[in-house]
């Protein structure tokens, strides 16, 4: 084939873009299955969705969800913690456990030839896991090197403190997934096995499968290898308490820091059809892309940045908006007050040729999405997560396109709030002190990370 | 710390066999030094082994964290002792398969993406002249047998190395 560099290739016809097509199934066992068919390649990829996140993580005990799902998959069934990983590794299989504020979840890939076997294993890991006290302690010191090695990145630091002034501490979403050091130092091995037998049972899970497999097969499959799985109950909780947030600015004091990492932001309403589509334009317009307004101002304009970004980021039970950056220490404040006049000009409207960019951007970046098995998995596990309508994919593209100026400026003026953003500051205290003096926002605040989440 | 050797450069006899070698020494959990140094030992906080390969050369690296008051001339140990194990005995035929398995694996895994998919064909064009190579990719990790891990580990992982450790400030004895 002959390549010709010298005139520049047409833009093609749109391409219309099939989503895969899927199932829903009731397990014997009580869990739900989404049954998502995928071919090109002899992959399956089928990840376990149990309703068992650090949100659930009793007063004292933060960190027991996340230490939990790492014990179960420590020896289980008839093999101990190496054997067990070594049986997944002869499979070329790709199993993982992964935990966020919401959910625990089990993800497996494999080659189709692998896929039984591959469950046999997974299905152990889920019914009958060890909890044996030396790779129980084990995981526990891993965990506890992590939280040390935390200590020390100002990103972290940032975020974490931010999520945790922002959401108050009567809000279980405002500590982080990994615990902290005081409360693992207080959690057992009983209690990773309460935990344990309350949360992963199969009316809690949720499964998706994606791959080139027969429907029935795979779901007699599942029956059988799972059929000893315990039911129990579904598991919520409720977000009560969600006070406004007071306008007001936290310094977490990083010695000699060079750097002032940032994050503003405010709660935010949950997330809802009503106005979701026009809050992720919003967003890509606002901080969402490289074109961005704050990236075209705070990088591009200012040079105080290499990247800023702006979010609303979705929980299940709650939300918030924040922007977030790190910038040299010296322009912390120049950063801070251009990021204040982006939302302040926000709140004003976009222009039309801004909300196209956007609808085009989002439309046609859609289909990559669905291009891995493991992204496809995810994103069905993120419509059962919250709870979207059946249809949500298949109504996701005309759902953006039908977004019109005035709805986005709507949103814009009640959604983001500059005035009574929280800001949370990470660098070295003295300097930072000295760059926001002349800037009212509130009280300031200088916080000893260490101390943060002591009652 | 960082250990590094220099070997062969990209495609060439041994570089699939060094592939393999490190994915035993270092590719999953229940590898020879993640066992030991990450699970039995607990003074390491992580390990990892690559070949990486050029287009003009190519070294073998070792890379090992020391857990929080662990000594890494221990760790240093360690790793000499597991590189000669492998020379002087061998590997066993599970732990070949198990690499093989992998690697097939994760071969097919990666061609999901297109761009994935424009970096093999790049790679394979850059290298010699011949995008589509996919097949000889997969076959020169298929032909690799136990002597030629072996060989390769004796013939490559010499005295002859970088050792590169980073301490804090003050700690020189460590």
């Amino acid at each position: 084939m002959e390549f010709r560099r010298d005139k520049r290739p047409r833009t093609g016809k749109e391409i219309k873009f099939l989503l895969p097509d899927y199932r829903k199934h009731l397990l014997k066992n009580g869990a739900e299955i989404y049954l998502v068919k995928k071919n090109d390649l002899p992959i399956v990829r089928i990840n376990f969705i149990l309703n068992s996140g650090s949100k659930f993580d009793p007063d004292s005990r933060y960190g027991l969800s996340n230490l939990t799902a790492m014990c179960i998959d420590e020896g289980a069934g008839e093999f101990d913690a190496l054997q067990l990983a070594d049986e997944f590794d002869y499979l070329g299989a790709h199993f993982s456990i992964h935990s966020d504020s919401d959910i625990t979840i089990l993800s497996l890939q494999t080659l189709s030839e692998n896929f039984d076997a591959a469950l046999n294993l997974l299905s152990s890991v889920i019914i009958s896991p060890h909890f044996r006290e030396n790779d129980f302690l084990r995981e526990k010191r891993k965990i506890l090197t992590r939280i040390e090695q935390l200590r020390d990145e100002p990103d972290y630091m940032a975020n974490s403190a931010f999520e945790f002034f922002l959401l108050g501490k009567q809000n279980p979403y405002a500590f982080p997934v990994i615990g902290t050091s005081k409360a693992l130092h207080r959690i057992e091995l009983s209690d990773t096995k309460e935990f344990y037998k309350s949360y992963f049972n199969s009316n809690n899970t949720s499964i998706v499968a994606v791959g080139d497999f027969e429907d029935e097969k795979l779901i007699s499959l599942i029956d059988n290898t799972l059929q000893n799985w315990t039911e129990g109950k579904s598991s919520s909780i409720e977000i009560s308490d969600r006070s406004k947030t007071k306008s007001k600015i936290y310094i977490l004091h990083k010695q000699d820091s060079v750097q002032t990492e940032i994050r503003i932001g405010h709660l935010s309403e949950k997330r809802s059809d009503e106005d979701y589509f026009q809050k992720q334009i919003l967003n890509l317009i606002l901080g969402g892309q490289f074109s961005s307004r704050l990236n075209l101002n705070l990088r591009e304009k200012h040079g105080y940045t290499y990247g800023i970004s702006s979010r609303f980021n979705y929980l299940k039970d709650d939300a918030y908006f924040y922007v977030s950056t790190s910038v040299k220490t010296e322009n912390t404040s120049g950063a801070i007050n251009e990021i204040l006049g982006e939302l302040r000009k926000i709140t004003e409207g976009i222009t039309d040729e801004e909300l196209n960019f956007a609808k085009s951007s989002i439309t046609r970046r859609f289909p990559l999405n669905f291009e891995t098995y493991s992204q496809i998995a995810s994103n069905f596990g993120s419509k059962i997560v919250h709870n979207l309508p059946d249809n949500y994919f298949e109504t996701f593209i005309s759902n953006i396109l039908n977004v019109n100026l005035e709805k986005v400026n709507t949103v814009a003026a009640g959604s983001i709030m500059p005035d009574s953003a929280l800001i949370v500051l990470c660098g070295d205290e003295k300097k930072i002190k000295e760059q926001i003096k002349n800037i009212s926002l509130g009280e300031v605040m200088v916080v000893d990370y260490d101390q943060m989440y002591t009652d | 710390m960082y250990l590094a050797w220099h070997t062969v450069k990209a495609f060439q006899e041994s570089d699939s066999s060094l592939d393999i070698l490190s994915d035993i020494l270092a590719g999953s959990k229940n590898s020879r030094l993640h066992k030991k140094l990450v699970f039995e030992l607990e003074i390491a906080q992580d390990v990892y082994a690559m070949q990486f390969s050029g287009k003009y050369a190519g070294h073998f690296l070792i890379v090992a964290t020391a857990k929080p008051g662990k000594s890494l001339e221990q760790i240093n140990n360690v790793i000499n002792e597991e590189i000669e194990a492998i020379i002087n005995k061998g590997i066993s035929d599970r732990e070949l398969q198990k690499s093989k398995n992998g690697i097939k694996s994760n071969f097919i895994y990666s061609l999901q993406n297109l761009d994935m998919l424009a970096d093999h064909l790049n790679l394979y064009n850059f290298y010699f002249g011949k995008p589509n190579s996919f097949m000889f990719d997969l076959e020169r990790y298929n032909s690799v047998n136990e002597k030629a891990v072996e060989k390769a580990a004796s013939k490559y992982l010499i005295s002859n190395r970088v050792d590169l450790r980073i301490v804090p400030k003050g700690k020189n004895g460590i």
